[in-house]
């Protein structure tokens, strides 16, 4: 029998996305009422489960947690933004900006305010005011990962869409450049992460910066061991570097130490692989990648 | 092109997992004939970035071989609710496997008909020099698109409601997990 | 997903125990210091009995304590961080939108345990 304040808790700490298991579990528990013991709990509770049901439609669900939020912190900026976020989910933008722009008013260091604003430019199909919003804050909030993080992504997402003036490519090059310094900002302030230098990385790849990609890869690789995306990045740009002609540049790694990444990297993916219980079709599919690349 | 039951639903789960992002992934068909016989799902998440784009396209060629399959088509399903745009990635793989297959095809899920009896593919086809939404198609059998099983959408509805989109495993999950089987989901019809 | 600990009612036992004998071993000594003043005794230190109780009460304690608490967390960064998934690394919970499909895919769809 699984506990669901203690999984709700668990989606609360690791911050994954996942509205319809949030519903599904605490739906029951704030009908029935049992919410409430969980004392201080609850609150925070209430909360994550008002944003899922929004994320799917359940919007009686979503104004019973926000009333009963209200009830107990009226006034508060938090629920506000809930409230605002309420206007967003059922289209109601205007309404929205309103509720945000008051707080701001109240309070113009309202980070989470400050932050829905962004958004909501960006449901308003207005991509490039949200990214201009977003810099904003950034120039005052420079520490916050997060906002570099969804900066990154603002930049990246601009990839999917035809460009009218722009080049293809070279809209492609700007913004994966874009990206990518974004993505540095978020290493400097969170070196350990492994996953925002495998990002970044991926963005270099992209870029096609096979060279400094590799060396991302490599740190990746180093931060958390085995890591597998890491090794798949490592055998790619270890490929790609062996089969172009030898960089002249000193400050590139030589063809003796390329081919011992690439061996490092073959062994240990073939040992993750073979270590687990793969499905045989995935196990020969990918060590046939595993030798050929 | 005619989508079995499989290759309906696994695009369809593959978007009911991951309802907040975009996902996309490629049709297989066999060799030697135009029925959609699979999907495999790719990713969730950095679907614009292209290293492990480059794996899991050289892994389904290569699984592909070994089944006596071929890569025909890719699918997608936008972030935003009604966007049924082709986007600028999809166009790319889709042009790519064009170079390959020549009546490769792309499909963007219609994500306001996922959970219903509608149909929830759009084609798109490159003619002209462009990739052109194929706008009344699924109509019969001798459409050029169609489906194998009429009641595919109500079939897919109902494993949605059941929670299998839970069970479905893609790329960006068997690079987390290795045991994920991701060419095969034997946990999905 | 995380499932709590089926709770230890052995340990649980052993906690209330020890502290139970904890009590009784102070009150026993308060109890022995108000029979020496009363009898005008010097205070040789506690008996033994008492002793050997308050040791064994501490070790019932303990022994319970350890059985109830949670797994240890890793003491290493790193191997934390490789249990985290890279959608939970990459995750930017103040930055929803609210156009994506959920709403729409799961409209049709009762969602329960």
């Amino acid at each position: 029998m699984v506990n669901a304040a203690k999984v709700l808790q668990d989606l609360r700490a690791s911050a994954e996305r996942k509205p319809d298991v949030v519903v599904r579990l605490g739906k029951p528990l704030v009908e029935s009422g049992a919410v409430k013991k969980l004392d201080a709990d609850a609150w925070l509770v209430y909360e994550q489960v008002a944003i899922a049901a929004l994320e799917v439609g359940d919007d009686t669900l979503a104004h019973r947690c926000i009333e009963a939020l209200e009830a107990k912190f009226p006034g508060s900026a938090r629920v506000r933004r809930l409230q605002g976020m309420q206007l967003e989910a059922v289209g109601r933008l205007e309404d929205a900006g309103e509720i945000y722009k008051a707080i701001l008013r109240e309070d113009e260091t309202n980070v989470l305010a400050a932050k829905r604003q962004v958004m909501l430019l960006r449901t308003m199909g207005l991509p490039a005011e949200a990214i201009g919003a977003l810099v904003k804050y950034l120039d005052i909030n420079y520490t916050d990962f997060e906002g570099w993080l969804q900066l990154a992504d603002f930049y990246l997402e601009e990839l999917m869409n035809t460009f009218v003036f722009l080049d293809q490519l070279l809209a492609a090059f700007l913004r994966y450049a874009q990206a990518a310094f974004c993505m540095e900002e978020v290493i400097m302030l969170q070196p350990q992460n492994h996953v925002f230098h495998l990002k970044y990385a991926e963005i270099l790849y992209s870029q096609d910066s096979i060279g400094l990609a590799l060396k991302q890869f490599c740190r990746v690789v180093e931060l958390c061991k085995d890591h597998v995306r890491g090794l798949y990045g490592i055998k790619l740009c270890t490929s790609r570097l062996l089969k172009a002609a030898p960089s002249r540049n000193p400050a590139a790694t030589s063809q003796e130490d390329l081919k011992a990444i690439d061996l490092l990297a073959t062994e240990r993916l073939l040992a993750v692989y073979g270590s687990g219980n793969a499905a045989a079709s995935v196990k020969t599919t990918s060590a046939k990648w595993i030798e050929s690349a | 092109m005619k989508f079995s039951n499989k290759a309906y639903q696994k695009p369809l789960l593959h978007a009911a997992k991951y309802p907040t992002t975009a996902v996309n992934g490629v049709f297989l068909a066999s060799n030697g004939s135009d029925a959609v016989v699979d999907a495999i799902p790719f990713f969730h998440f950095w679907n614009t970035l292209t290293p492990m784009l480059e794996v899991a396209m050289t892994q389904v060629d290569l699984h592909c071989k070994d089944h006596g399959l071929r890569i025909i088509g890719y699918y997608e399903a936008s972030d935003k609710l009604n966007d049924e745009a082709l986007s600028q990635v999809g166009q790319r793989v889709a042009s790519q496997i064009l170079q390959v297959t020549p009546d490769a095809f792309a499909v963007v899920i219609k994500n306001t008909n996922i959970s219903t009896e509608n149909i929830a593919f759009l084609p798109y086809q490159f003619k002209e020099g462009q990739w052109r939404a194929q706008k009344d198609t699924f109509s019969g059998p001798k459409d050029v698109f169609s489906l194998e099983n009429s009641s595919s959408p109500s079939l897919a509805a109902k494993a949605i409601r059941e929670g299998l989109s839970s069970k479905l495993a893609d790329f960006d999950s068997h690079m987390e997990n290795v045991q994920e089987d991701w060419l095969s989901n034997k946990a999905i019809v | 997903m995380a499932v709590q600990q089926a709770p230890s009612y052995l340990g649980r036992l052993a906690c209330v125990l020890g502290f139970l004998f904890l009590f009784h071993s102070g009150y026993s000594t308060f109890e022995h210091l108000s029979y020496l003043k009363a009898v005008d005794g010097h205070e040789s230190g506690l008996p033994l009995d008492i002793t050997i109780e308050l040791i064994m009460s501490v070790a019932l304690f303990g022994l319970g304590i350890v059985m109830v608490a949670d797994d240890f967390k890793e003491i290493l960064m790193e191997t934390e961080m490789a249990k985290q998934s890279i959608e939970s690394l990459d995750a930017r919970p103040s930055f929803y939108a609210f156009d994506h499909r959920g709403r729409a895919v799961f409209r049709n769809v009762v969602l329960k345990n």
